[in-house]
């Protein structure tokens, strides 16, 4: 997930010339699923309880489904349009974020017990 | 070591903690009360609400506008989560206390079995119906009557559910509609020539200072009061202040101003047709439909539990038979009338006269009368089984109808929802404690609580 936030602000950089708000779009989109991601590092180090790092991954997977399918629904949008397979980029980056949030929820509630709702 | 956690001694026989307090073990974290609150706040009607302001000041103005309004909302609110928050019951059983148990069914309903969970449902869902046809007139499944029948369906799953339900979708819904905020603000920006541009637009319907502020604070008085609903869920009692706080000073004002610089520039009082129009795609569709969905829920939610106050049944089965009420209401009203819902509106404004003075009665006892009592703050509103209420507490009521008429009616300056919630605060407050002094009885008969809550 930390990869995926540095494709789609490498993603940024490069259609930022073509279309600025789409750059700018691309900048929030993937800034926030990088923090998402490093925030999660330092609360789930050290702790032993599975169920406590399960909920912890919950809530930061909620996060990533729903900015993946708010990016998801906007990219291609004709107000980002940037004329190159950028868009097309950023857009499957969303959508995988939306698989990997989906299947940590899955994995954390299933397996290890942890809240959906925490 | 663990923290141990206190023995609970009830039956849910209702669902949700519908008529019991919420056990320590079902708390959710500051994050979770932060979505459903913000969730609930997600809507188009907020966003409608910051079109209007567009049309009614300048950039600058408008912004003043939404941060005084969300302050005073900020105090009603924050002051009434913690009630919540102590005792871990909804706001009509922490009703018993200042009103009764005659009292809390019949205010209770009024205030959200009858108008949010009825009336505003309906007016939502029939909303909802609007603007899906605005989007894309030419679609059957648009049509005004069918789009309030299914969105209203989508509405009663997740209320159906309860607390988790709420929950889930504002955790997917909250962070989507933040962004699409900020898209509209993009748009606004692009269309106005900068920020400087959209700066100097002047706007086309200008109103005092003092009714905007009116505009923002009524439109979530409503939420203010019934803060408790949620806030009962919260680990901490001060939780679901923060929460509530947060969620309107940052996000409130953020989403009116997004929306007031979008209608400046676009002159569209529509935010939904002004983003399709701009460019925002699929997006402007799901800001729509998760905009009215996480804000309906919970107008049905709250209906349900203050419903479940007088129907011995399963909070689910009455949040379900709630919404086929609300969505026949909806759906005929789009098929037959289309615009005609002004009149019910009216009706339903008329009852949100009553809100702001129970809310007033409620902090008024919780925080003053239990105060002068000596009742340390945590050991206010504690419910326990075989609890004795009284059937009537007659100053709660007076208290609660000399402000409604007073504030609704007889005052006409100042913001209406604050007069009746002030005086019925000063009311409350000073009644009962004057009859307490005299050695007057504020409360008549009695009914003992079971392990259920009934």
């Amino acid at each position: 997930m930390l990869l995926l936030g540095i494709a789609m602000l490498g993603l940024a950089a490069a259609v930022w010339p073509k279309n600025v708000y789409a750059g700018v779009l691309y900048i929030i989109i993937g800034l926030t699923q990088f923090l998402d991601s490093l925030i999660a590092f330092p609360r789930i180090g050290g702790k032993k309880d599975e169920v406590t790092v399960g909920n912890i991954s919950v809530q930061h997977s909620w996060l990533c489904v729903s900015i993946g399918v708010a990016g998801a629904a906007t990219i291609l949008a004709p107000f980002f349009e940037a004329e190159s397979s950028l868009p097309y980029l950023a857009f499957i980056i969303c959508i995988v974020w939306i698989l990997i949030g989906i299947i940590n929820i899955y994995k954390a509630v299933v397996d290890v017990k942890a809240r959906m709702i925490v | 070591m663990a923290k141990k956690l206190e023995e609970w001694p009830w039956r849910d026989k209702y669902g949700d903690y519908a008529m019991v307090p919420v056990p320590e073990k079902e708390t959710r974290s500051l994050l979770s009360i932060f979505y459903v609150y913000t969730g609930v706040l997600a809507c188009i009607a907020v966003l409608w609400g910051g079109a209007t302001i567009g049309t009614q000041f300048c950039l600058k103005d408008a912004v003043l506008v939404a941060i005084v309004g969300s302050a005073i909302l900020s105090v009603i609110g924050g002051l009434t989560a913690p009630i919540g928050g102590v005792s871990k019951a909804s706001t009509y059983l922490n009703m018993r206390f200042p009103f009764g148990m005659l009292g809390s069914k019949v205010f209770g309903t009024i205030l959200a079995g009858i108008s949010s969970g009825i009336g505003w449902f309906a007016v939502q869902a029939w909303l909802f119906g609007i603007i899906i046809h605005t989007l894309a007139p030419q679609a059957w499944w648009a049509n005004v009557g069918v789009a309030a029948i299914w969105g209203g369906a989508l509405m009663v799953t997740t209320a159906a559910i309860g607390f988790r339900g709420l929950a889930s979708l504002s955790y997917i819904a909250v962070p989507f509609f933040m962004l699409l905020a900020g898209i509209g603000i993009m748009i606004g920006v692009e269309g106005g020539g900068g920020f400087a541009g959209i700066a100097a637009i002047a706007p086309t319907a200008p109103v005092s200072f003092g009714i905007g502020v009116t505009e923002v604070v009524g439109m979530y008085a409503v939420g203010g009061v019934i803060t408790a609903d949620i806030s009962r869920y919260a680990k901490r009692y001060y939780d679901g202040s923060v929460a509530w706080i947060v969620q309107l000073m940052i996000f409130q004002v953020y989403m009116l101003v997004g929306a007031a610089m979008l209608t400046l520039v676009t002159g569209a009082a529509n935010v939904a047709q002004a983003l399709l129009v701009g460019g925002a795609g699929l997006g402007a569709f799901l800001m729509a439909m998760l905009g009215q969905w996480t804000t309906n829920d919970n107008n049905l939610y709250s209906g349900a539990l203050s419903f479940s106050l007088w129907i011995p049944t399963k909070k689910s089965y009455i949040t379900i038979g709630e919404g086929i009420i609300g969505i026949t209401v909806a759906a005929l009203i789009g098929f037959v009338a289309g615009e005609a819902m002004a009149p019910f509106q009216e009706f339903l404004t008329l009852l949100g006269k009553i809100i702001p003075p129970i809310g007033g009665v409620l902090l008024a006892d919780f925080y003053l009368f239990r105060w002068y009592r000596g009742i340390p703050f945590k050991k206010r509103y504690q419910f326990k089984p075989g609890m004795k209420f009284a059937q009537v507490n007659w100053v709660g009521w007076a208290s609660m109808i000399a402000a409604t008429v007073l504030g609704g009616w007889v005052i006409k300056g100042g913001i209406a929802c604050l007069n009746g919630l002030i005086i019925a605060f000063v009311l409350y407050a000073m009644i009962a404690i004057l009859c307490d002094k005299a050695g007057i009885a504020i409360e008549f008969g009695e009914h003992t609580i079971d392990e259920t809550g009934m």
